[in-house]
């Protein structure tokens, strides 16, 4: 009830400074006050003119309110499980302080080392990491918290984050191995060489991946160094159409910038997408004063409405997000075919090894017995000399005797005749 | 000079290099001190990997360092051999104020060595020197086993070193900060075949010298070679790599030895 009474005392003094300065982009507050009063009605009974509204931009003052309508994250049974949660301790602590000071270093928002802002995002990012320890703590997830603690406070944040997550399916880019990544950035490939095909092969031969300058894109969702205003638009969208409005806005700033980036080279091209992709969008006003530059403001309407040109149908997304599933398929075919070879690689070579093994045992045993049989040869042939040099000598010890034998008769025979 | 009229001075050699380490230990800082000579105290960390270019003059070689600078939180893992994959030369990053990202720089060094290209020139470089050096943190420093560290240290930096540094250093380091002590860090660079350095993006001590080192062990006529699909490689080409005239070459100022 009072969070009702803030929202539309809020609302009146918004729309009162709002009417003030921005007389030519007419807002229709009336339909914006209709929204905040009863968000399901206006979506079932006037979708058409809600989307509409919603394309011109959601009034920054009522922008974190209308994303928590549009994702239904209003929850108090999670807010109280945010508040239990910043008690406990968290193993990620360690990686998620580390890269606080190293969110947004630029707005002042989140400079003060003590301040509000760093305080909200490590309790945002710490509880989340809590809440769902399989993704536990990954880099580019604080760029998108931040982008929803410029316009909520951090419980409500964090249903957002929740729902970010789970509804809008961000949660598989932050998982280990970011499966959700990969798909996407394979429908991304895919939507390129459908939609931009001269881009395609011009990024093909000059060797750029789309991981080399989209990952950032899709897991920041935009917020990683783009301008804020543009970066709360997107996030209007994503939040009225879902996850799938990223293709749009990335397909929409290669488009845009398709001349310049056909005429550019490998390390010029990564460059331009870091640096140059927003400079279409720059409205450039001639200085006031010299001295007094204003802040370089962007044509967000026009970015959102080249966006929605992008024809990108569930169709395509679903046919390519098959063809990934179809290529992991095989890649996991190939590994496992791989992997059966290896063993039966492994198994074979075992087989090898002892087969050669018992050769050299057979090889070493064959050459103890040559050595035996040489031994025994040799022996033999000793043997025989022996037998020879024995035989020799019977022969001779025979030829004695029968000497003595006929010696010894002869001289009988002599006594005899005597 | 005779000889460089099928290699041009004008036409740099592309050198494609990576840097890897552990989440937040420099490794942005160190590219942004080497292309920009700038430093920023609140990075943003790199998510999936940034693409940086910047030109190293070597006696009379050009080389352009093609620089893919990766993220460094476990999580993007898999996304690192697509860029290590081609590489000539890596610099793996650690905190010497935190010991456990020497050991993932040695896992990455491992990773490295068995699956990168056979030749790849690797540095280990120890960064933000300048945490242990504050006069702040030299009060604090305990006397002792540090002590004697500091002195082997210095046994250790002298003969390499020597003819880059010409400043007196100021030897009065906050080493309580420290946790990985340089001699450990170099002796395992020496095991392991690797060019060793501590530096500091912040205050841009030792930076540019690492990435002259590496240009220096480059196989450049290798790469000519390779790049041309063999035509630009001479007789001995290979064996003529310059390695004792570099030295020579060198110049006192490092700072002065890359052209940025
Ligand atoms: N004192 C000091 N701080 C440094 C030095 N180098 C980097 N830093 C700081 O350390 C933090 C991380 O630096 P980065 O260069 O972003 O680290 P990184 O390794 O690229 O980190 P990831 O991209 O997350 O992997 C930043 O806040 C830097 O300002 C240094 O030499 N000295
Ligand atoms: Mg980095």
């Amino acid at each position: 009830m009072q969070g009702h009474l803030r929202l539309k005392e809020g609302f009146n003094k918004v729309h009162e400074a709002q009417e003030k300065l921005d007389e030519h982009e007419e807002i229709d507050w009336d339909f914006w006050g209709e929204i905040m009063a009863d968000y399901e009605h206006v979506a079932r009974t006037k979708a058409k003119q809600l989307s509409e509204a919603i394309q011109k931009g959601i009034p920054g003052a009522l922008r974190g309110t209308i994303w928590e309508l549009m994702s239904a994250s209003k929850d108090m049974m999670l807010e109280q499980v945010y508040a239990e949660l910043l008690k406990e301790s968290s193993p990620h602590e360690k990686s998620i302080l580390r890269d606080l000071g190293r969110t947004f270093p630029n707005h002042e928002y989140f400079q003060d080392v003590q301040g509000i802002g760093q305080e909200n995002l490590f309790n945002v990012v710490k509880a989340y990491s809590l809440y769902d320890p399989e993704v536990g703590y990954c880099q580019g997830m604080p760029f998108v918290v931040a982008a929803l603690l410029l316009n909520m406070p951090d419980e409500e944040a964090f249903c957002v984050l929740i729902r970010l997550m789970k509804s809008y399916d961000l949660r598989g880019h932050f998982l280990p191995e970011m499966p959700g990544l990969q798909l996407r950035l394979y429908q991304f490939d895919r939507l390129v060489e459908e939609l931009l095909p001269l881009l395609h092969q011009h990024f093909v031969r000059q060797g750029v991946k789309s991981s080399m300058y989209c990952s950032q894109w899709f897991l920041t969702l935009f917020s990683y160094r783009f301008p804020l205003d543009m970066v709360f638009r997107i996030f209007d969208i994503i939040f009225a159409t879902g996850i799938e409005a990223i293709f749009g806005f990335a397909i929409a700033l290669l488009e845009k910038n398709e001349d310049v980036l056909l005429s550019l080279k490998f390390d010029q091209i990564l460059d331009y997408m870091k640096t140059g992709l927003f400079d279409t969008y720059k409205v450039y006003e001639s200085p006031v004063s010299p001295s007094e530059r204003p802040p370089t403001r962007y044509r967000a309407d026009d970015f959102v409405q080249d966006a929605f040109q992008v024809k990108v149908s569930p169709f395509m997304l679903d046919t390519y997000a098959a063809e990934y599933e179809e290529l992991l398929r095989q890649q996991n075919k190939h590994l496992v075919e791989m992997d059966t070879l290896r063993n039966v690689n492994r198994h074979l070579s075992a087989q090898v090894k002892t087969l050669e093994s018992s050769l050299a045992q057979l090889n070493t045993e064959h050459c103890d017995l040559v050595k035996q049989f040489v031994m025994i040869k040799l022996e033999k042939e000793e043997m025989e000399s022996e037998l020879v040099k024995y035989k020799m000598l019977y022969a001779e010890t025979m030829l004695a005797n029968e000497d003595a034998r006929s010696s010894s008769r002869i001289s009988f025979l002599s006594k005899r005749s005597r | 000079m005779a000889e460089s009229g099928d290699a041009p001075v004008d036409k740099p050699v592309q050198v494609k290099l990576v840097l890897l380490g552990e989440a937040a230990v420099g490794k942005s800082s160190v590219v942004m001190r080497f292309v920009q000579n700038d430093f920023s105290e609140n990075k943003e960390p790199t998510i999936g990997a940034a693409f940086l270019t910047q030109k190293c003059r070597l006696e009379d070689r050009v080389l352009r360092y093609e620089i893919w600078d990766t993220a460094g939180q476990e999580r993007f893992h898999s996304l690192a051999p697509m860029y290590y994959r081609n590489a000539q030369a890596a610099v793996v990053v650690y905190d010497i104020t935190k010991a456990s990202s020497l050991e993932k720089a040695k896992s990455w060094v491992k990773e490295l060595q068995r699956q990168a290209n056979p030749n790849i020139v690797i540095a280990l470089v120890g960064n933000k020197l300048d945490l242990v050096q504050s006069p702040a943190a030299a009060g604090a420093a305990p006397a002792g086993e540090e002590a004697e560290d500091e002195e082997a240290d210095d046994a250790t930096a002298t003969p390499g070193e020597g003819g880059e540094q010409p400043l007196p250093e100021p030897e009065q380091e906050g080493e309580s900060l420290r946790q990985v002590p340089k001699d450990e860090a170099a002796a395992y660079a020496q095991e392991a075949g690797l060019l060793f350095a501590e530096t500091s993006a912040k205050t841009g001590e030792g930076v540019v010298e690492v990435f002259t080192e590496i240009a220096k062990k480059i196989p450049i006529e290798h790469i000519l070679a390779s790049t041309r699909g063999g035509s630009g490689s001479r007789a001995g080409g290979a064996q003529a790599r310059p390695n004792v005239t570099l030295q020579e070459g060198q110049q006192p100022a490092g700072g002065k030895a890359c052209n940025c």
